[in-house]
Formats: C-alpha cells, structure tokens, sequence
C-alpha cells in the first residue's frame, strides 16, 4: 500500500483526537464527555474485572461442547442471510471524499482495495476487544477467545466483501441465476441433511427429526470450515487442537481473501454509487433523524390534503408535520419491527411455560409494547429535532412561540399515544386481562407522552446535537444521549409521581375510585404541561448562528 | 493531444446516460463544457477521472490510455468535482500534505503555500475543513488539484459559492496554466463564464454531442452570416428548440 495512503489514516486518526480535544474545550462538551466517561469507564472496569480478575468459580461458563455445537449454525445463518438477502452491490464502503480524492488519483484498484481492507481490520481489533470481554463466559480462555473474535469479524467482512464482488463481477442477471444456484445449493444440502435425518427419525416428534439432521454426516462436513472459528474460540490451551483450528479458521479467511483480490475488477463504479447514495442519507439523517431519513417519498404524491386550520399558528405547524409523518412509512414499519422482536422473548417464554405466564403474559407484552415505544421516541422525531435545519424559518414566523411548541410536540404526541393505545388494544383483543391496563393507557398516555416529549426537545434546544454523530470520536453526543434518558427518567418521577401520590392518598382517604382517578389525572395534565413554557423559553434563546451543530 | 475521447458511450443499466462522443482538448486550450441538466457533462468528467467505468470507447489522458495505464493517466490529472467533499477531520494543510504524498510532489510546501496564499486561505491554513464555508472548500478542491502541477485539469462548476475576488483569482489561474500548455475542461452552466474564458466548445444534449468547435470558428462563422448571437442564444437554439439531439457542423451553426 502506498505511503500517502497510510498518511492519510493517520491523519485522519490525528484528526478525530483533534476534533474530541476540541469538544472537551467547551463546557458543554467536557461536561457531557466526562458523564459518557463515568459510566463507560464503570462499565468498562467491570467487563475486565469479569474477564480476567474475577475467581475462577464466580464466572459461568457456557459448556464447550455447546458452543462448538450451535455457534457455528449462527455463523451458518449468517453466509445463508447474506447469500439471500444481502445487497450484492456494495462492495466496500467508501465515503464520498474518499471517491472524489482517491479514486482519481494515481492509486490503482487493487491499493484501493488494500487501503479500504487494512482500515476495516484495523477497526476489528478494537471490536475483538471489547466483544472477547462481553463473550467470555463461551471462550475457553481470554486470548483464545480474542483470537478467535477477530478471526470471525474477519471471515464476516471477508464473506459480504467476497459476496459483493461475485455480484460486480458477473453481470446483474447473471448474479442473480448464479445466486439462485447457491441458494438450490444450500437447499440442496438441507434437503439432503432432511432426507437422512427422515430415515433414521424416532417417532415423529419434529424437534427429534431435526436433531438428526444436524448430526448428519453431510452437515456436519458442510458446517466444518465455520467450527474451526468456533473450535479456536473455545480452546483451552495453545495445543495442537487449537493450532489445527486456528490454521484451518485462517485459511478460510486466505481463501475467502484471495478471492476478493481474484474478483476486484469492476467494484470502483458502484463503491462509487453507493457511497453517494449513502452520504444522501447519511445527510438526511443528521438533518432529521429517521424522520428526515425516511421522508420524501421517491414517487409524485398522488393525494392533496385539504387546508390546515389555522388555531393561532399551531394548525399549519402540527399540520406540517403531521404530512412529514404521514409519508415516512419506514418510520412505522421501524417501530413495528422493534415491538415485535421485543415481543419475541415473552412469547417463547409463554410456549415454553403456558400454566405460569398465562395470566401475566397479555401484562408482559404490554408494558414492553408501551416501554419500546417510549424508547423510540427517536424513531418519531417530528418536531424540534427533525428541523435543525429549520430553525431560522421557524423563528422568523409571525407566530407566538409558544403557539410553536405546541404545534411541534403536538404530533409526535398524537403518534405514540395512538399507537401504544391501538397496541394496548390489540393485546386486550386477542390474549383479555389488560382491561385496566388499557384504561390507563387511553387516559394517561397523551399527558405522560407530552410530558416526555417536551423533555426530549428541551434538552435538544439545550444541549442541540445532530441526530446521527458526525464523528466516532464524539463522545460528547454519548455523554448527551445519558442526560436525556436522565432526564426523561426524572421528567418521569415528577411529572406522574406526583399525580400517582395524589390519587394514591386519596384512594387511602376515600376508597373511592372515580375521585381517585380525577385526584391523580387532573394533576397529571398540569405536571405533564411543564415542559411547554420551558421548550418555549429554550426556543426562545435558541440562537441559530451559535447553537447550529456542524 | 492531453485529452482523447473517441466514441464514449456510458450506459446505467437500459438508461443511456452518453451514447458515443468524441473529442480533444489540446494542451493550451480551455474546453467549455456545456449543455442542460442530465446531458452527460458530470458522466462525462467522472469517466476521464476513472471514477466511472466507460461501456465503450477510448480515453486518453497526456497519452495514456486510462484503461491500460490508469494510474499514468490519473497522475497528470486533475479533477475537481462540482460539488467537493473534503475530509472533515483534515486541515487544509493536511489535505495539501496528503496530496503531495499520493502524487509525489517533491518539495511541495513552498507550492503549497503560494496557493494557498493566491487563494487566500492563509488564515485558515490549520482549521479542520469541517468549519469552512462551502466557497472556502471549493478553493482548497481547486489547490489540491493545482498542487501536482496537472498536465489535464477538469473543473466541474468552479464557481459555484465564491467571492467575487475568488472567482477573479479562478479565472485567472486557469488562463494562466492552460498558457503553460495544460489542457483544460470546465463544466458548466454560467454561459457567460464560458463565453469569457473558453477557447473551445462542446455542447451536449441527452447524452449526444451537438456542437464542437473553437471559439474562434464560431465566431467567424456567426460573423459571416452577418448575425450577432450570443452563446447564450446559440445555446437555446441548439438544445431547447432543435428536436432531437444531432450533431451540427460548425458551418450550420
């Protein structure tokens, strides 16, 4: 590789230092660094006290024959998942200064190739790290482990990059027969694997026939390239089992590398493209979070909508949004899939022990629905954070300020109470029980939402940020990310503690639910109003030529 | 010649973005590049940058054919693109370091502060190149490209975002290396630029070359006919108002 291009690592390297330097100058920005540092450093310490400190008795360990067994079936579902569904078209990722710079100079494809490969790998050695803390109740010891880890981050680049170039290679028709052909391949193997493990079943029971299969000569000849990797990782000693496992581990990685190189004709036009494609939406994102990433529909709209009513200046500022909201399908479909993987755990839970989590599971998948949708208000960023960009248009309307908030939180709020009433709904349709729940759920929602909706834009008008970092090196953006669930979870303790502890001592004075209920929820509406008279002030001395991030 | 296309075609999958072009810019010259939006001009330029992979055709740069010896080629180029997208975390003496480095300029600091002492930069000649304003980025795009002393320079859109001094010390740079024998090839939109600093001429329209010629020879053969057209004028009539893209000799212009 070219000496310029290991220049221009290091002085990007250098440059990172210098812009986290730069932040950590400013109050702001040594404040929220040294919280993110509080706590990373905690959870840091404790991770290499588990690894490597902790008494030999105290940590569980996953039992080897285990891990051999089923890591590699991950490993597996991971080349299958790429194979099908992964995006053949990009092979490495380039940013756009590096196109504009790189690719027109004097470098040929191959020390692009190199360069792009060498800065990956030199980014895994940290992931290894820290992932062969996290993984050490599977590894047989802490270098093993590490050893192992980086070996499969490696045979996980190595893989999609190998994949991406097969598709650049062969033209777009043919990539998709020859990817047909894999996937018959695969399909193949597995019905070869079913038919074995059909002959030789015991009884019917499903569970047992797939047992079988696993065990089958031909999967297990296919799975050992992927158990070498698993094998090094749970090696106890530097013996000879570990050396033939690591050997054959790195010569998967050499194979799957000199493929790369074998196949490195065409990639430079669609790193091309797809880094331009990507910095649009990276844009997108820092401008407006998944809001603005998923707005903009690609296709003319095809409907109008009527008029917004005007209500003082709220009308046409909600209304706005509420248009944003409309056409960011993605946004939906993001907090669907969140809640639904949420709700994964508690069912299989409920399969695996029916008689005990039939009553408490409609509770379960309930609370977590509304918790996730609580955690995502990120996902459903239709107000202040969505229009960093748009501060200056905001300030110079001829409307009141605060007319303003309310017209920014009021759709964000609309979104998450609906939707956590329509989830209650649903859980209470199909599984009962939650009756009450939902009862709270349609009351309480709207005022605990702009409650902590307006603490969100509060801290963001505080603390303004871009919604996606810029920079791996800013941590101050961690730092902030802890103030605001910190304050959410204060905002939170205030702003419904005190409504509960209202309806709770007059419960303990009347026994009367009704009054109880009017006790804690009429209260509830003030306390959880708050935030708008402080979101108004902080708008107010939002100053955009200083308070813009970059 | 610096700059060979001979019959360039570059297709995104059934969408022909340039369907078989020809042309030269020889050393001294200053080629306008112009045409409306989605004529081919940017495809044109990425391709003679290596960025974009022609579907057919031959291009040379100071003689080197850019599918055989890209890397010759590449290294008497530069290219600024229209829109220039720097390292952020880079200053712009880093920017000017690596530059130097990628194409081997030997002693380039006393250069690389003249440029940026002509571009006046000089005080912002430490400041990571996320804090300039999109005029400053636009003149350290062109330093960089200045730095290896190209023999073939293609700017796309330089003007855009500069200070009336800026665009003065542009144009006059240009003129000033294409009078040291560099081939130069400007995209863009600003007729009037074109008209003032061009030498040569081509006009595409969806993806088809519709007019090539010398500034010189429009001039005569507008001044023959006894007409006064602009560029501008010229330009209308050429893309708007004809049917279909055809080329047109210059002596039916």
């Amino acid at each position: 590789m070219p000496q310029a291009l290991w220049l221009l690592m290091k002085l990007r390297l250098f440059g990172w230092g210098r812009r986290w330097l730069r932040n950590v100058k400013t109050v702001k920005g040594a404040i929220l660094t040294v919280i993110f540092g509080f706590f990373t450093v905690g959870w840091l310490a404790l991770m290499v006290f588990n690894a490597i400190l902790a008494p030999a008795g105290t940590v569980t360990r996953i039992p080897a024959d285990q891990v051999n067994r089923y890591a590699p079936l991950v490993l597996l579902a991971y080349c299958v998942g790429m194979l099908g569904f992964g995006r053949g078209q990009t092979p490495l990722s380039f940013t756009l200064p590096e196109v504009q710079f790189l690719f027109s100079a004097p470098f040929s494809r191959r020390q692009l190739l190199t360069f792009k490969l060498v800065a990956q790998l030199l980014m895994t050695l940290p992931a290894a790290l820290i992932f062969a803390f996290i993984g050490r109740s599977f590894a047989g010891m802490f270098l093993s482990g590490l050893f192992a880890l980086m070996l499969i981050l490696m045979f996980l680049q190595f893989f999609a990059i190998a994949l991406a170039m097969i598709s650049c290679t062969i033209e777009e028709v043919a990539y998709t027969r020859l990817r047909r052909l894999a996937l018959l391949g695969v399909v193949a193997l597995i019905a070869a694997a079913a038919i074995v493990g059909w002959r030789a079943r015991a009884a019917d029971d499903p569970l047992e026939t797939l047992l079988r299969i696993e065990s089958s000569d031909v999967f297990q000849y296919g799975l050992m390239p992927l158990r070498w990797f698993v094998q090094t990782m749970t090696a106890t000693s530097i013996d000879g089992r570990f050396l033939g496992s690591a050997a054959g581990a790195i010569g998967v990685n050499l194979v799957l590398l000199v493929l790369i190189y074998a196949l490195d004709g065409r990639y430079l036009e669609a790193a091309a493209r797809s880094a331009e494609v990507r910095y649009t939406r990276l844009e997108k994102l820092r401008s407006g979070g998944l809001a603005g990433f998923s707005s903009g529909p690609a296709k003319a709209v095809k409907y109008r909508t009527p008029d917004p009513p005007s209500l003082g200046g709220i009308g046409p500022i909600a209304w706005r949004q509420f248009i944003a909201a409309v056409r960011s399908r993605r946004v939906l479909g993001v907090l669907l899939f969140v809640t639904l993987m949420a709700s994964i755990g508690p069912i299989v839970a409920g399969v695996m022990n029916k008689g005990a989590m039939d009553e408490s599971l409609p509770w379960i998948l309930a609370g977590m629905g509304l918790m996730m949708s609580v955690m995502m208000s990120q996902t459903l960023a239709f107000d202040f954070r969505s229009d960093i960009d748009r501060m200056e248009v905001l300030k110079t309307l001829p409307i009141p300020a605060w007319r303003i908030v309310v017209g920014q939180l009021l759709v964000p709020v609309v979104c998450t109470s609906v939707y956590q009433i329509a989830l209650t709904t649903l859980v209470y349709l199909i599984l009962g029980h939650i009756g009450i729940l939902l009862a709270i759920t349609v009351l309480m929602s709207w005022p605990v939402n702009l409650l902590l909706l307006g603490i969100d834009n509060l801290l963001f008008l505080l603390f303004p940020t871009r919604m996606a970092a810029a920079n791996p090196g800013d941590f101050s953006n961690a730092g902030r990310q802890m103030i605001v669930t910190l304050g959410k979870l204060m905002g939170m303790a205030i702003g419904v503690g005190i409504p509960v502890a209202l309806g709770a001592i007059t419960f303990a004075v009347t026994d009367n639910w009704p009054l109880t209920i009017a006790a804690g929820f009429f209260p509830s509406l003030v306390t959880c109003a708050l935030p708008i008279p402080l979101v108004t002030m902080a708008f107010q001395r939002f100053d955009v030529a200083r308070d813009t991030p970059p | 010649m610096s700059l060979v296309v001979e019959d360039f075609h570059k297709n995104y999958g059934d969408v022909v973005a340039v369907a078989g072009i020809s042309f030269e810019v020889p050393p001294g010259t200053i080629l306008g590049l112009v045409g409306p939006n989605g004529a081919g001009k940017t495809t044109t330029m990425r391709a003679l940058a290596g960025i974009l992979a022609p579907t057919r055709g031959h291009l040379a740069i100071d003689g080197h054919d850019l599918a055989g010896d890209a890397i010759a080629a590449k290294a008497a180029l530069a290219y600024v693109p229209d829109d220039p997208k720097l390292f952020d975390q880079l200053t712009i003496w880093e920017h000017l370091q690596f530059i130097a480095a990628a194409y081997r300029v030997a002693d380039w600091k006393p250069r690389a502060e003249e440029l940026i002492a002509t571009f006046e930069l000089t005080e912002k000649r430490d400041s990571p190149c996320s804090d300039l304003s999109r005029g400053m980025r636009q003149k350290v795009a062109i330093c960089c490209g200045y730095l290896h002393e190209p023999r073939v320079i293609m700017l796309d859109e330089p003007l855009t975002g500069l200070d009336p001094y800026g665009i003065r010390v542009i144009k006059e740079s240009i003129r000033r290396r294409a009078a040291a024998g560099a081939a130069i090839m400007i995209s863009s939109h600003l007729l009037n630029l074109v008209e003032d600093l061009c030498t040569a001429l081509l006009i595409l329209n969806k993806g088809r070359q519709v007019l090539h010629a010398t500034m010189d020879e429009l001039k005569a053969q507008v001044t023959a006919d006894g007409r006064a057209e602009s560029l501008e004028e010229l330009f209308f009539r050429l893309t708007r108002d004809a049917p279909a893209a055809a080329v047109v000799p210059v002596s039916e212009v």
